[in-house]
């Protein structure tokens, strides 16, 4: 490991468990419309229902690309 | 010669136009015949500019005829994916709800390079809504089907400058590139695209995604057509660059995944010019997981105000991704983007060896468009969301690939070639020399290999 490379590293490392500690997604095993709502609440529930499956799926996907960001995933 | 099936290549309008053997105004009519008669089946096409097309040719001719130089592209038609400003239309992104938006004042800046280089814009071509997927499935525009088997996607989210071009219906398209979409359906589709270095061409006037990734970039079937359009655009004269030395082929990530047949072509291709070096870099999968989110955060940044406003007038699978990119917390944006400093270390460390480095830019042949899914570690996943598997950990860095098709019998397979970050010009040199030993080679759809 460069001294750069390691000071990158280490700084990201840092950063990412402060923020993975925040956890900031729905649990992925609630049921869709649970998971929707939660999402919704961010945007004063101005979301209409018909995404509720929809926006699940994605919540989880990008979850799923969160968490291997941080290491924990493939 | 003007009137055929096929479009003729670039370098082959100009000589011709030059040369007086045809007139860009008979080649631009040959063009809109062409699309006529193909596109119904292939559906690549939104917009035909028909008096566009003819007045822009029918000026190149006029400078021809009163001794003008007529510009590098005299008379060579092309099309534009459709979130390029055009003079006069709507700028839609493949969005219906842009349909009726303000016309553009002036055509994009790559639009308008073109124009004063003598090209003939005969079309508006299709992609995902606001490029958000790898397929060019468009709810409101419909379906763009791969002119090798139409039952199989075209890839995305470039689908229709893709097709256009590998149907022969234009010598030459102008696509976008933010995770993947210019090499993917390049690659699907069996012609040549390159996504430059980030930022190095014109994005003025064209509809953005995602800041940090987003690049034009263009379709060709054969590496010198490619530089020929790209020196264009760049307002460079096409670089006499000497090619680059020590290949190496990504494996690890970039050989997980892969379909038989793939595997199989990319050995052929170690075994003609090799047997190349294998290079493996760390945190693969944490660099593509950073672009899918930075893409995310950014795209539903972008369209929030607008979603809350009225999500039902988008396309339902560009909604919901939207729609939760949009409820990203700011400080996973901020990781993901910090993680550039970590990826780019690695592959900084690749390049102090290597020139080049080879990757698939595919798992392997065009999904079928009635089961959209590609196999990843055993599990199939949705191709719209994931055929970007092997091209977005690179564009995250913003470094140039050339997606070039390998020689194969078969669908068409291809790879992205990839160099240091201000390279393109050598890269296209690189890709020249492999495709003049045959190694790489665009396939007419329906013509013997």
């Amino acid at each position: 490991m460069t001294g750069n490379e390691s000071i990158a590293a280490i700084a990201w490392l840092d950063n990412a468990q402060g923020i993975a500690a925040s956890a900031p997604f729905p649990d992925p095993a609630l049921p869709d419309e649970m998971i929707f709502e939660e999402t919704a609440r961010q945007f004063d529930a101005r979301l209409p229902r018909a995404c509720a499956v929809g926006l699940a799926l994605n919540v989880r996907l990008l979850r799923e690309h969160y968490l291997t960001l941080l290491g924990s995933g493939r | 010669m003007s009137t055929s099936q096929q479009a003729m290549g670039v370098e082959d309008c100009v000589r011709a136009v030059k040369a007086g053997e045809v007139s860009a105004v008979e080649l631009a009519q040959a063009a809109l015949k062409r699309i006529a008669a193909q596109d119904a089946r292939l559906n690549a096409v939104t917009r035909v500019l028909h008096e566009r097309a003819l007045a822009e040719a029918a000026a190149v001719d006029a400078k021809i005829a009163s001794g003008e130089d007529p510009g590098p592209l005299a008379g060579v038609p092309y099309g534009v994916k459709d979130l390029c400003d055009v003079e006069g239309l709507s700028t839609t992104a493949g969005a219906a709800r842009l349909r009726n938006a303000r016309p553009a004042a002036a055509d994009a800046e790559a639009v308008a390079r073109f124009r004063k280089a003598g090209a003939v814009l005969v079309a508006t071509l299709n992609m995902d809504e606001f490029a958000y997927g790898f397929v060019t499935v468009n709810a409101h525009w419909g379906t763009t089907r791969n002119p090798h088997d139409p039952d199989r996607f075209a890839g995305g989210s470039s689908g229709g400058s893709a097709v256009a071009v590998a149907a022969g219906l234009l010598p030459f398209s102008i696509g976008s590139d933010t995770n993947g979409s210019i090499r993917i359906p390049a690659s699907l589709c069996g012609v040549f695209g390159i996504k430059p270095t980030h930022g190095s061409l014109p994005m003025e006037g064209t509809y953005p995604f995602s800041h940090t990734l987003d690049d034009i970039g263009l379709f060709a079937r054969s590496s010198r057509d490619l530089a020929l359009v790209d020196a264009v655009l760049r307002k460079m004269e096409p670089a006499a660059a000497a090619p680059l030395q020590n290949a190496a082929i990504l494996e690890g990530w970039f050989a997980d995944n892969l379909a038989p047949e793939m595997r199989k072509a990319i050995d052929r291709l170690d075994r003609a010019i090799g047997p190349l070096p294998r290079v493996a870099l760390r945190g693969v999968a944490q660099a593509r997981s950073a672009a899918f989110l930075i893409t995310a955060y950014e795209g539903g940044q972008l369209h929030c105000e607008a979603l809350l406003a009225d999500a039902m007038s988008y396309d339902p699978s560009t909604r919901d991704r939207l729609l939760a990119g949009a409820a990203l917390p700011r400080d996973v944006y901020d990781l993901a983007l910090a993680y550039r400093d970590v990826f780019r270390a690695e592959i900084e460390k690749a390049f102090e060896v290597h020139d080049v480095l080879i990757a698939p830019a595919v798992c392997g042949p065009a999904p079928l468009i009635s089961h959209p899914y590609i196999l990843i570690d055993g599990a199939e996943r949705p191709a719209r969301a994931n055929l970007g598997l092997y091209t977005q950990p690179i564009s995250f860095l913003g470094l140039p690939v050339v997606a070039a098709p390998l020689s194969v019998d078969g669908l068409p397979l291809g790879v992205q070639i990839i160099a240091r970050l201000g390279r393109d010009a050598e890269l296209l040199r690189y890709a020249a020399c492999l495709e003049e030993a045959g190694l790489l080679k665009a396939i007419a759809p329906n013509q013997p290999r």
